[in-house]
């Protein structure tokens, strides 16, 4: 490894953050401030990305890039809603009129576009993967509740179709139970190996 | 990583690792040694002779270093005066052996005054280097040496091959070579060129083109009047030149004859033939398909003076002086010399005059069937060859051929773009797609349906005995964390839900780490009869800003930045009775149950989510940290549903048939591929 | 302003019709619709940084300067010129420092918050479902109970059984026996049970994003009408 400082500097801020935050009555003071900075960088850190991404766009246009009209669209959006953001105020009414008006139609629909996207993945899914356990086992729980969210079922005036119905819709916590402690497992061991100093290197 | 640490190469110029495999530096761009070095070739690629070697082992005997070393140890032998006549020669030489060097010498004579220990090993290295040098040169003798042999034997090889060598089109050895020589003239052959300029003929070489070449090569001298030298070219060797003349002006024409040692033919260059440059006249592109396969005859083909187009053959070849001349300064060339035999003298001289006026009619019949032919050009193809009078061996013919069809093929798309999806996928896929608009469409156009007749979900129901609960006075925390795609379907289960609540006199606090909730928010603010609007605050840095508040403490020198940003930042959740998450996202909630909740075990926390997050937001309800939640489709009385009810059936329902559809094709796929297994079987 | 809606609802609908012609294929309109959706959400994030956290948090402290808060805020500046200098420079070694102090915090957090937020009380769930007071009711053992604590154990097991037999299929580290096949099919019905949930979910989700765009266009279209 080149560079361990980096590594060292994450292992030792981990491992004193961790002890901080078992001795939390005595070391509130010094966990809200090592919070703020956090949250100072992160936002930094999120500026330096958005800075990073508007440089690239005016390189592309600079360059003449191939589709550097959508790079000019990208420069023009941002450029005007940073600068009258800035000048009016992020809380002026007018102004978040506008983002309203833009952001809203445009995320609904490509929402609505998935729903779109999902029925031709929906038709393909057994073509390309097959008949398996688990194929089966989702085309059927999948027909299931597509066949409750239907609402066809009298549920509420028979109440053992409720009983089993309930049953039904409480299925899938085995699974999400088991995905959420394996991933709980996954994420422990990575953080765990970044406070141990052992950080993958990819060349 | 260290693994490849090992196989790096540092630039000899900056230092610079490089990957082993890499030719030049990727910094300074110089060029690397090369990957494989043979011992015996050096870096021209030339061979090194046994003599440059020998002058490298010479010039490392001659190498001071080594010289001081072999005085020394030959010094070290004697116990005194060596060490006193080598300090003496050291001395002299102090300026050139390097401080190391003097250091080792000086250890080595304080621990080993007698030089006996050094005496041995010195005598037995002596003996190695010596017999190893003598074993390094004959290895190297030997390698040149079958090096030497190799390229020996590969020449003659070579040799053979051009010697006996008609062209697969007929073409001559001697021909070719002319061609190579003299491609400038081809232009001028061209327009020599009369008569039929089909395919086949333009590939051959013309009478006139060769009497032109000659021309060139003699110079002024040429007379094809004087000259009484014929030739006689029979076809069956030289159908390219033959095929095409018409017996009737073959026997008009005069027939030359050509002396039997007479060439035109350069020296050959064996080491090195080039075979690359076309000679044909006219487009080299040309092929000839119909060109009879070459004949190894090692006489030359008589031609004969036959052309179709009534071309004359006149003097080919002569003999005059410089070319004997020169021939004889070329012995190799005897080996390739055509024969060729004089049939009529005397007929020459007649027949020049009578059709000289011909010739230049058919010369510009030539140039203007040229033109034409160059229209009428036809690419290589696949199955054509690359022009058949080069000599070529297969496997540069091949490469030759690659060249040409990526030449091209240059701006069409050759190889298949492997995300391209075809058309048929793309009309599929914009077929559902239209299925379900237009049943979304169609259900939004009748209007808004009935309720859904869905029950109270267990955890939907819990929220709701939650919220009951809450008395005049309470303060509820609503953390906002959604986003605007989402915010139908989250405004349309919240803002019921937090009207009851506002109804029911509780204090709402709005709180969101999301921008676009500043504004999306607003929503779902419940109207104030007491006049107060109410405001949604900002809390930086997501879920560490709420973690900030929540775990952190203000310390007693001062105000800490967040809680200058967040007024009564840190009573937060101290004040507060029930904590409602209204977010699309199943990691937020999970987050906020993992980081927040911990801090204060006893605080109720309720989650109102899509529909997307109810199976992975269920295991934290079951597990206790979670009050309730609402998600999806609420269910149950009072819930207003301002979605149409419709539509969302109808895409519901369409979805089903399509996942039906989908199990449906792939089963029929599969019982045809059995059938298929059957009939096969 | 009536104008000014009816301006703001046009711009929603062409905007609305311009990524649903992603459907003809990626075009023109959409790749427009797309970076300007991107440009106004990065410019509106942008301004909200700027002036909610950077100015009040990182540069008015400085205002009490040399108090202690004041003292304290430069080590965010610091690293603030660290992580701006990176992109400057081709080294990212000045970036170092304080992404690493970032990445261990979080790596911090997430071993707190995960080991007390999910692994322990989901591993407690699963056990307390075997609770007596549960599995036995007025004397007699409550079946419905027993067996649905065992089908909880069990798929959950067979679940995490079935990530990990698969990875050790895939490096061919180990040869698949009958039974740890069946076990894994076990946990493969339960994880397509739930991936089904979600799909259905996500379906949903979707659905009621596409309809709530149709109206805004179908409301569009009746107004002129």
């Amino acid at each position: 490894m080149k560079d361990r400082q980096a590594v060292v500097i994450a292992s030792v801020s981990g491992i004193l953050f961790l002890a901080a935050l078992f001795f939390q009555p005595i070391t509130s003071s010094y966990l809200n401030v090592v919070l703020n900075w956090a949250i100072v960088l992160t936002a930094i850190t999120l500026l330096v990305a958005i800075s990073n991404l508007v440089i690239t766009h005016l390189r592309y246009i600079a360059v003449g890039r191939r589709g550097f009209l959508f790079s000019l669209v990208f420069i023009t959006a941002f450029a005007a809603t940073f600068v009258f953001g800035i000048l009016r105020g992020s809380d002026d009414i007018q102004y978040l009129r506008w983002i309203k008006a833009i952001q809203v139609p445009l995320e609904s629909a490509l929402l609505g576009l998935l729903a779109l996207v999902m029925m031709s993945a929906a038709i393909k899914i057994f073509r390309v993967r097959g008949w398996s356990i688990l194929t089966v086992s989702f085309g059927l729980s999948a027909l299931l509740f597509l066949f409750l969210n239907l609402g066809f079922l009298p549920i509420a005036q028979n109440s053992t179709l409720f009983v089993v119905v309930s049953t039904l819709q409480r299925l899938p916590v085995v699974g999400a139970r088991g995905l959420l402690i394996g991933a709980a497992l996954g994420a422990v061991i990575a953080a765990l190996r970044v406070l141990f100093g052992q950080v993958v290197e990819n060349e | 990583m260290s693994e490849l640490a090992d196989q790096l190469r540092t630039c000899p110029n900056c230092g610079q690792q490089n990957a082993m495999h890499s030719l030049k530096c990727i910094r300074c761009g110089e060029v690397l040694e090369d990957l494989f070095v043979f011992d015996d070739i050096d870096a021209d690629g030339q061979e090194p002779t046994p003599e440059s070697i020998s002058g490298v082992l010479a010039s490392l005997n001659e190498n001071d270093l080594l010289t001081d070393q072999t005085e020394t140890e030959s010094s070290d032998t004697t116990e005194s005066q060596p060490i006193e006549g080598d300090e003496e020669g050291r001395s002299g030489d102090a300026s050139q052996t390097p401080d190391w060097l003097e250091r080792v010498r000086e250890r080595t004579r304080k621990e080993d005054p007698s030089g006996e220990m050094v005496k041995g090993g010195q005598a037995m290295d002596k003996r190695r280097a010596a017999g190893e040098r003598s074993q390094v040169d004959q290895a190297f003798d030997e390698v040149i040496q079958r090096i030497r042999e190799q390229s020996e034997k590969e020449r003659k090889k070579t040799r053979k091959m051009e010697t006996n060598l008609v062209d697969e089109d007929g073409v001559p050895e001697w021909l070719r070579r002319i061609r190579e020589l003299h491609p400038a003239h081809e232009q001028d052959a061209k327009q020599v060129l009369t008569g039929s300029q089909d395919e086949n003929f333009d590939d051959e070489w013309t009478d006139e083109e060769l009497q032109e070449l000659l021309r060139r090569e003699i110079g002024d001298e040429y007379n094809p009047g004087e000259q009484t030298v014929f030739t006689n070219l029979t076809s069956s060797n030289n159908p390219e030149i033959a095929e095409d003349q018409s017996e009737e002006e073959s026997e008009s024409l005069p027939k030359y004859e050509i002396p039997r040692d007479f060439h035109n033919i350069p020296d050959d260059d064996f080491d090195e033939p080039d075979n690359t440059k076309p000679t044909k006249p006219g487009n080299p592109e040309l092929l000839d398909k119909n060109e009879d396969p070459p004949e190894t005859d090692n006489e030359g083909p008589d031609i004969e003076a036959e052309p179709e187009t009534g071309m004359e053959v006149q003097n080919l070849l002569e003999t005059p002086p410089d070319f004997e001349d020169e021939e004889s300064e070329q012995p190799e060339e005897e080996e390739n010399e055509e024969k060729f035999s004089i049939t009529e003298s005397d007929q020459i001289e007649n027949e020049l005059e009578e059709h000289a006026d011909e010739l230049l009619l058919e010369r510009e019949e030539s140039e203007q069937a040229e033109d034409r032919e160059k229209k009428s050009l036809k690419p290589l193809s696949t199955e054509e060859q690359v022009v058949p009078d080069l000599l070529l061996l297969r496997d540069q013919r091949d490469r030759a051929q690659v060249l040409t069809n990526i030449i091209e093929q240059e701006g069409h798309r050759t190889i298949p773009v492997l995300h391209e999806k075809n058309r048929q996928s793309k009309l599929g896929r914009l077929i559902l797609a239209l299925l379900l608009l237009a049943g979304v469409i169609i259900s939004l156009v009748l209007g808004p349906g009935e309720d859904l007749n869905l029950p109270l979900s267990q955890p939907a129901g819990a929220l709701q005995e939650k919220t009951a609960k809450l008395q005049t006075g309470d303060v509820v925390l609503v953390v906002l964390d959604y986003q605007a795609a989402t915010s139908s379907e989250i405004e349309e289960l919240a803002k019921p839900v937090l009207d009851a609540l506002s109804h029911q006199g509780v204090s709402l606090r709005f709180v969101t780490s999301q921008p676009v909730d500043l504004w999306l928010g607003e929503e779902l603010l419940p109207s104030n009869d007491t006049g107060f609007a109410v405001k949604i605050e900002f809390i930086p840095g997501g879920l560490l800003g709420y973690l900030t508040l929540t775990a952190g403490s203000s310390p007693d020198w001062g105000m800490t930045p967040i809680e200058r940003v967040v007024s009564d930042g840190t009573k937060l959740l101290d004040e507060t009775s029930l904590v409602m998450i209204i977010s699309d996202s199943p990691d937020f909630v999970r987050n906020w149950l993992e980081q927040i909740s911990p801090w204060h075990p006893d605080l109720p926390t309720l989650a109102i989510s899509t529909s997307l997050s109810e199976a992975l937001i269920l295991p934290y309800f079951e597990s206790g940290q979670l009050s309730g939640f609402l998600a999806g489709h609420p269910g149950g009385e009072g819930q207003n549903q301002q979605a149409n009810q419709r539509a969302w059936q109808v895409g519901m329902l369409i979805m089903m048939v399509v996942l039906i559809l989908g199990m449906i094709t792939k089963a029929e796929a599969d019982a045809a591929v059995k059938d298929e297994g059957h009939n096969h079987a | 302003m009536p104008d000014l809606n009816l301006l703001l609802t046009l711009a929603g609908v062409v905007l609305s019709l311009m990524v649903f012609s992603y459907l003809l294929g990626d075009n023109l309109f959409f790749g427009i619709a797309m970076y300007l959706l991107a440009g106004v959400s990065a410019g509106y994030t942008a301004v909200v940084l700027v002036t909610r956290v950077i100015i009040p948090m990182m540069i008015m402290p400085l205002a009490d300067f040399p108090q202690i808060p004041a003292l304290l805020a430069l080590v965010p500046i610091l690293f603030s010129i660290l992580l701006l200098s990176a992109m400057f420079t081709k080294s990212s070694k000045p970036a170092g420092l304080p992404l690493g102090f970032l990445a261990g915090l979080l790596a911090a957090l997430s071993i707190a918050g995960i080991a007390r937020g999910t692994l322990a009380p989901q591993l407690l769930s699963i056990v307390n479902s075997f609770d007596p007071q549960l599995v036995v009711s007025e004397g007699l053992p409550n079946w419905t109970a027993i067996f649905e604590a065992f089908m909880m154990l069990l798929g959950v097991i067979a679940v995490l059984f079935y990530f990990h037999h698969r990875s050790k299929t895939k490096n061919n580290l180990q040869s698949p026996d009958l039974w740890l096949d069946g076990f894994s099919g076990v946990g493969q019905v339960f994880i397509g049970i739930t991936f089904g949930a979600v799909f259905v979910g996500l379906f949903g989700t979707a659905l009621t994003a596409l309809i709530a765009s149709l109206n805004r266009i179908i409301d569009f279209v009746r107004l002129w009408l």
